[in-house]
């Protein structure tokens, strides 16, 4: 009962955030709107039990990705005449049409979850921390690891083209 | 849960790569600042050849280790060694020629390193999560490696449009497997296998998450229209870093394309709806004749060697891609060109990288009348050329050759015509490269003082060797292939 109050507010919040995110003219205010619709996503899971995906959800995205959005923004710092100035109404005619089949997946989806099928049927501590940590740890061991060894050639290439004096 | 010595065993190329990788940036951090930095180039060689070594001395093991994520398989094995092998050719270029372009560092070793090993282990990868990490474990150090050469503008520019683009086609792929994940309920290639062999019309989220599977492995294989970076990248990236996307990247995005367009999504080929026949055939056939035909017709018109070589590596995509198509002797087929291809377009580069200097050198210009000041080098450039185009009694023409037979078994005849009709046109600019070289008189002295390097000398010998060895004497290295391709449907 509860939580299905609680869904539908915290899913019409994701919804105008969102539209927020794309309607605000300073990039300021956009970013600020996604950070606050990715701690309403993160709500989402925390309602259907996937807790480690919420808690990852507010550090990585709501934390370090927007910070670096943020940051992103700020070192570009655009004035109004160059955000008011594009209109792209072509852009935006493409948008709606690639929207098209987009919507027309997302309609196929509801309609099969409606008839009570469509979604694949998961265990009850699907996406708990313990679940999650399971899998990190057996089955998924080796890509965890391989993933280390990938952050680790990422750093040398970074600092490799971008630090200043290397000797 | 536990995991055993049979299953490390499997990774162990990528071990051996990777840990090599590790103590060449401890031994360039702990070695005195402004020495050279050559004997990291040795030590590259030794930890490529190891790890090329132990893919072939660990035991076959098709059944998948570490809970099905990756498997040693004939494919993974070839691959391998193919990778490594083209690492190894362009450590040589890089040996002499990277000082004296300004990027004396360690660093690209260890980058060239570590995407090997990430060749390596999407090579064996058996899971899309696993297809995903080697490709990502191959392609982020090669941006760096496209920039590795600071105050050069076009390395620069090369290394942020290969970053940027790249990032994308990896966003395509994640999205892709995302959908089919969230349509088959697992990523491991052989439940794939098993959720496409039937009834794939049925399933709009498989059948969008496929192509886009297929969008994210077709932009590293520089597939036309996914190509547009390939001429920029390959031309601005320092030579021997250009040696090693030409062939190394291109082998392991082939593995990729083979591991999961092919062996996974294999009942995609072809199934019928209201009497119309759909399915992969037809994507890729599109693919493979747009890819022959753009990047021939605009090569015909590039005034840069080095630009030339890359569209002509573009165009060798479309030829393997025919034999994509032609299920079982295709396979054989791809991997033995895929070894012919890189001794070739390695063997070409490294000429390219012997005549080039911190001036530049690398256009059409530049080597007219460049075959009086350097003859072995012109001759050998001329062997490697010969062998693109595929002219006997080269390796290059037997490549095309099983190619194209494998194809005319597979029932393509419309592609191969094409695919002859537009080696016929790579002849073409083959030759220029050939005609500047032998009979244009040379005005530019550019490349006239070059400083002669025995690392690069010696990787054009090997190259030369290897090419006129397999144009004589194919039959083993065929057979190996056919071994390795043995589990292609």
């Amino acid at each position: 009962m509860w939580a299905d109050i609680l869904f539908w507010v915290f899913a019409a919040a994701v919804i105008v955030l969102a539209l927020a995110v794309i309607t605000f003219k300073n990039p300021v205010n956009s970013a600020m709107a996604l950070v606050a619709d990715l701690f309403f996503v993160a709500a989402l899971f925390v309602l259907v039990d996937a807790h480690f995906l919420a808690v990852i959800q507010i550090l990585l995205y709501a934390g370090a990705v927007m910070v670096l959005f943020l940051f992103v923004i700020m070192l570009i710092n655009q004035g109004p005449d160059e955000l008011g100035r594009a209109r792209r109404t072509f852009a935006k005619a493409v948008a709606l049409i690639l929207l098209f089949p987009l919507a027309l997946v997302v309609l196929r989806v509801v309609e099969n979850v409606s008839k009570g099928g469509g979604f694949l049927k998961v265990p009850s501590d699907y996406g708990t921390i313990e679940a999650v940590g399971r899998l990190v740890f057996g089955q998924y061991l080796l890509p965890f690891e391989v993933a280390s060894v990938l952050l680790l050639a990422a750093i040398i290439g970074a600092v490799a083209i971008a630090k200043r004096r290397l000797w | 849960m536990t995991v055993t010595i049979n299953d490390v065993v499997v990774i162990l190329p990528f071990l051996v790569a990777s840990g090599g990788a590790l103590l060449i940036i401890l031994l360039d951090s702990f070695s005195a600042p402004r020495t050279p930095r050559r004997f990291l180039g040795g030590f590259t060689i030794f930890f490529l050849a190891v790890a090329a070594l132990s893919a072939y001395i660990v035991p076959l093991r098709t059944e998948s280790a570490f809970h099905g994520m990756v498997m040693m398989d004939g494919l993974a094995r070839f691959l391998s060694v193919v990778v490594m092998l083209s690492a190894g050719f362009a450590t040589l270029l890089a040996m002499d020629r990277l000082p004296e372009q300004g990027s004396a560092r360690g660093e690209f070793y260890a980058l060239l390193l570590f995407s090997a090993a990430g060749a390596s282990l999407l090579a064996s990868a058996a899971d899309l999560v696993m297809v995903f990490l080697g490709l990502e474990t191959l392609s982020i150090p090669a941006y760096a490696m496209a920039a590795a050469l600071r105050r050069d503008v076009r390395s620069t520019e090369a290394g942020f449009k290969y970053f940027v683009l790249g990032a994308f086609a990896t966003g395509f792929f994640l999205m892709g497997t995302a959908l089919v994940y969230s349509s088959v309920g697992s990523t491991a290639l052989g439940r794939l296998a098993a959720a496409s062999a039937s009834g794939w019309t049925e399933k709009p989220l498989l059948c969008m998450g496929a192509v886009m599977l297929l969008v994210g492995l077709a932009f590293k294989a520089a597939v036309v229209p996914f190509h547009m970076w390939a001429p920029d990248v390959y031309d601005g990236s320092p030579t021997p870093a250009t040696a090693y996307f030409a062939t190394g990247i291109k082998a392991a995005a082939f593995a990729a394309l083979l591991r999961v367009v092919i062996l996974s999504l294999p009942g995609m080929r072809a199934e019928e709806i209201n009497g119309n026949e759909i399915g992969w055939h037809y994507i890729f056939w599109g693919l493979a004749a747009a890819t022959m035909a753009v990047s021939s017709l605009t090569a015909l018109v590039q005034k840069d060697v080095k630009r030339i070589l890359a569209y002509s590596s573009v165009a060798h995509v479309g030829y393997l891609l025919i034999g994509l198509l032609a299920g079982k002797p295709g396979g054989a087929a791809v991997l033995f060109y895929l070894l012919v291809y890189t001794f070739m377009t390695v063997g070409a580069f490294a000429v390219v990288a012997y005549l080039e200097n911190s001036k530049g050198g690398t256009k059409l210009s530049d080597y007219a009348g460049i075959a009086k000041r350097h003859p072995y080098a012109a001759a050998a450039m001329a062997v490697f050329l010969f062998s693109l185009a595929g002219i006997p009694p080269t390796g290059g023409f037997f490549a095309k050759f099983y190619l194209f037979k494998a194809a005319v078994q597979g029932g393509l005849i419309n592609l191969t015509v094409l695919g002859v009709l537009f080696s016929v046109v790579s002849a073409y600019y083959y030759l220029r490269i050939v005609v500047a070289m032998y009979m244009e008189q040379g005005e530019n002295q550019a490349v006239i003082d070059i400083s002669p390097s025995a690392a690069v000398v010696t990787a054009i010998c090997l190259c030369l060797l290897f090419t006129i060895i397999i144009g004589l004497y194919p039959t083993p290295y065929l057979s190996v292939a056919q071994a390795s391709a043995s589990m292609l449907p």
